[in-house]
């Protein structure tokens, strides 16, 4: 496999693996046959990329999944939890068999591929488990495949599916036929004549079926007879002769099939879903003639291709270029401005600008889906491992994100995830006890609001104890008595997002080792983001995300400070006072600005970066900016506002070490560097 | 290693001491442009500069090797990259690139090599003078503490010995 075919390859898969495993947990509510024809798709289209790869492993283990899915299909019956576990693990092998292909390593590959030989047999010991509860159950009866002769100990099989594409045959006026074929005893090289049957019927017609699969047919993995189910304009007898016809053919039985007629193996138990199977009329035009609806669906696939696979670093490559070019128009709209050039050349040029760059940042747009559709799963394991029973509820997946900021917060979710499940929601019979439902509610949104995405982790569990905190932060030192007394509910809780502040009473695998919150919140702070929690006791609690749209381009205020210029985001900023109209009192050492009833700390920004010293007397032309951002907000001095402009977000150097507050660096329209401030420090007090 | 047979290198000054830095080191030299301030940033950072829509921190090279802030009047930028980064290395004065011959060049004391970190690798006999080869990456490491007083001593020693060496193949 070559290295883009392998990256293709895996991606893909990702996909059906992701649709398998949250298909897979539908089905514990009830089986719901669009879910199970869906999945059953995708362990087939699973399958067939495999298979087109010579990756023997994974074909093996998705057929048998299919087999598996296939006869829940025909009886519609509710899936035991065994049966779940089973195909949830066969997954989670193919997951790991993934990361294998993905590292690319050898030794790690062989070893996924005996996990998915092991799975394969178990998922086969499944599916026969599965027929043993259906034949001890009194409603079956068996029935014998009308037509066999020699073949009756391989009676031909007709789901649903095979079902819809006789009757589409039908419908298009074609016949479909059993072919019933056994080869030469002594034919030697079974899958070459077994090739030349298909050759030729293909011919005439479509093979729709094969029995058993032609995988196994091109492995000989049979011993000298199979059925085939072809669609064609032939009567049954004329495709007969020409199979009669080949060498090494021993034996060939043909008879028409019907769509009516129940597939001979299916025992006519219709399950309640067959009965009602919709039609999708406009779908099914898709075809050609004769040609299967899936493999329709799968070259239409191809030929109306409405997404494309672009490698990422071909994007970021385009982004770094509109970068560059908007710095550039920046640059000539200074220029323009300076010498009172003005011409619709540069206003043409200043839109298009705009226009690509709004288009490209576009591209890099991912939904939260990609991350959220992972937490099904994850919920239902960890719920199970601690005996908790945990609804989950998702909302705003279409939200769309930065695929760089999509990264850096997959692990912060995921950790806030687990905490709401492991403290936050009690076991059962304890939330019976404070009368609560026994089944917890964890609930994860996402939305819009401005420049920013807002997401939430909420959980209706035990809540945060904040006496507790308040009693440890004595405890250890980190504040005095006095200190924490003064400290509101909500900024107590704060101090749970501190390095090494844990308040969970017992050191559990999944969370509450110390570590954690402060992880979370150092990655989501990273990526220009902020983070409150706000939780009640005994009612649950409630984490909420901030995060930039992208962290590409922004848009900044720039400011002066001690004869720099820097740039501030704009989003952040509430209100430009004039110093000398401006509230400001000296409170306890420090200055606060009293703005519309509430008073805000003051934060001279030059001192602060270390431009020049404190003030002792503030200019009154100077201005103060009232900061806010997720419920905090502070005041920030600064010298003077020169405008605002769209910058680009350059990183500083690794190789030099910066205050905390210097988030990266822009170009501005002068061809002068600036610096981009992160206030989230001053936000915090 | 840098100032192997045949080498560039580039030869620049501070104040009256001249050092020879390998010309694969260097990326471009400019005139030093205008700086914004890093808050936070080391004392030896002066700041970062625009080039060419990369945001490259400049370091003053005197300050780095513990002299006193020059007056940056008319000084040059050495580009460079280190550890996949670009620096920028303010200097007084780039002068020339000299193309060193095998026998121009000779290797450092041990003793200056490994007190330096290997940021001082050979010595150079150019013009009757001898220069200090240094490898500027390694110069710039934040963690070397090494003085210009330091590399001038390493400099005479070096001198010394290689004349010794010289007058020994004479002899």
């Amino acid at each position: 496999m070559s290295h883009e075919e392998r990256a293709l390859f895996v991606s893909e898969s990702q996909e059906y693996l992701q649709i398998l495993n949250n298909g897979l947990l539908q089905l514990e509510q009830g089986t719901d046959p669009e879910v199970v024809a869906e999945l059953f798709r995708a362990a087939h289209s699973l399958k067939g990329m495999a298979a087109t790869l010579g990756e023997q492993g994974v074909v093996g283990l998705t057929h048998a999944m299919e087999e598996f899915l296939s006869r829940v299909r025909e009886t519609g019956e509710q899936l035991a939890a065994e049966d779940l576990d089973l195909l949830l693990a066969a997954c989670d092998g193919l997951e790991a068999w993934l990361a294998a292909v993905q590292k690319g390593d050898e030794a790690t590959m062989a070893q996924a591929q005996e996990g998915l030989e092991t799975l394969e047999a178990s998922v086969r010991a499944g599916f026969q488990r599965l027929l043993g509860r259906e034949q001890t159950a009194a409603s079956q009866v068996e029935t014998a495949a009308p037509g066999q002769t020699s073949a009756g100990d391989l009676p031909l099989e007709l789901n649903l599916y095979d079902q819809e594409l006789i009757q589409e045959a039908t419908r298009q006026g074609l016949q479909a036929t059993d072919l019933f074929i056994r080869l030469d005893p002594g034919c030697r090289m079974k899958s070459v004549r077994v090739f030349l049957i298909f050759r030729a019927l293909e011919q005439v017609g479509e093979i729709i079926k094969s029995q058993p699969p032609a995988e196994e047919l091109d492995e000989e993995r049979f011993d000298d007879r199979f059925r085939l189910l072809v669609v064609s304009s032939e009567p049954p007898e004329a495709l007969a002769e020409r199979v009669r016809g080949l060498a090494e053919v021993a034996e060939v039985v043909a008879r028409p099939v019907t769509a009516g007629e129940a597939g001979a193996g299916s025992n006519g138990a219709a399950g309640p879903g067959q009965a009602a199977a919709p039609r999708e009329p406009a779908a099914r035009k898709n075809g050609g003639p004769g040609l299967p609806k899936e493999l329709a669906s799968i070259r239409d696939n191809f030929l109306n291709e409405r997404f494309l696979r672009v490698d990422v670093s071909r994007l970021d490559q385009l982004v770094n270029l509109v970068g560059e070019l908007v710095i550039q128009r920046n640059r000539l709209l200074s220029v323009a401005e300076e010498t009172g050039f003005s011409s619709d050349v540069i206003e043409g040029i200043d839109r298009i600008a705009t226009d690509l760059q709004t288009g490209v940042m576009a591209l890099r747009m991912v939904p939260l889906r990609t991350i959220f559709q992972r937490f099904p799963r994850m919920v239902r394991d960890l719920a199970r491992s601690l005996g908790k029973q945990v609804e989950l509820a998702l909302d705003g997946e279409e939200t769309e994100l930065d695929r760089s900021l999509i990264h850096s917060l997959a692990d912060p979710l995921i950790h806030l995830l687990r905490n709401a499940i492991d403290h936050g929601i009690e076991p059962p019979d304890e939330r019976a006890r404070k009368g609560k439902p026994p089944t917890g509610r964890v609930a994860v949104t996402a939305r819009q609001e401005g420049n920013r995405v807002v997401i939430e982790v909420e959980d209706d569990g035990a809540g945060v104890d904040v006496t507790a905190i308040r009693r440890k932060l004595v405890e250890r030192g980190l504040l005095s008595a006095k200190e924490v007394e003064e400290l509101s509910d909500r900024q107590a809780l704060q101090w749970i997002f501190r390095p090494g502040f844990s308040t969970a009473k017992q050191v559990s695998d999944i969370s509450g080792r110390g570590v954690g919150m402060d992880v979370v919140r150092s990655a989501v702070e990273g990526a220009g983001g902020s983070l409150q929690i706000d939780s009640e006791l005994g009612q649950g609690t409630k984490i909420r995300l901030e995060l930039p749209l992208t962290l590409a381009i922004i848009q900044a205020m720039l400011v002066e400070l001690a004869g720099e210029r820097l740039a501030l985001p704009l989003d952040v900023i509430s209100e430009v006072l004039r110093v000398g109209d401006a509230d400001i009192r000296t409170l306890g050492g420090g200055r606060v600005l009293n703005w519309r009833g509430q008073i805000l700390p003051v934060i001279d920004a030059a001192e602060r970066l270390q431009l020049r010293p404190a003030q002792e007397v503030l200019p009154p032309d100077s201005l103060a900016l009232v900061l806010e951002r997720g419920g905090r907000s502070v005041c920030c001095l600064v010298d003077e506002v020169v405008g605002h402009e769209e910058v680009v977000i350059k990183p500083v150097s690794k190789l030099v070490s910066t205050l905390p507050e210097v988030s990266g660096a822009t170009v501005l329209g002068s061809g002068r560097v600036a610096v981009i401030i992160n206030p989230e420090p001053w936000l915090e007090g | 290693m840098s100032a192997v047979a045949g080498n560039q290198v580039v030869i620049f000054a501070l104040g009256d001491d001249r050092f020879a830095v390998d010309v694969g080191q260097v990326r471009e030299v400019l005139r030093t442009p205008p700086l914004t301030r890093l808050p936070g940033a080391p004392e030896y950072v002066r700041g970062v500069a625009n080039l060419r829509g990369e945001v490259v921190p400049v370091v003053d090279l005197r300050v780095k090797l513990g002299e006193p802030e020059g007056d940056h009047e008319d000084t040059r930028v050495v580009v460079c990259e280190l550890e996949g980064e670009v620096i920028g290395i303010e200097v007084d004065e780039v002068q020339e690139v000299a193309t060193l011959d095998p026998e121009q060049i000779h290797p450092a004391p041990r003793r200056w090599v490994e007190q330096s970190q290997q940021a001082v690798t050979g010595i150079a006999r150019l013009d009757e003078e001898l220069i200090l080869v240094v490898d500027l990456a390694r110069l710039l490491k934040t963690d070397l503490e090494i003085s210009l007083e330091a590399l001038r001593q390493a400099r005479e020693e070096a001198g010394e010995a290689v004349t010794a060496a010289e007058g020994d193949q004479q002899a």
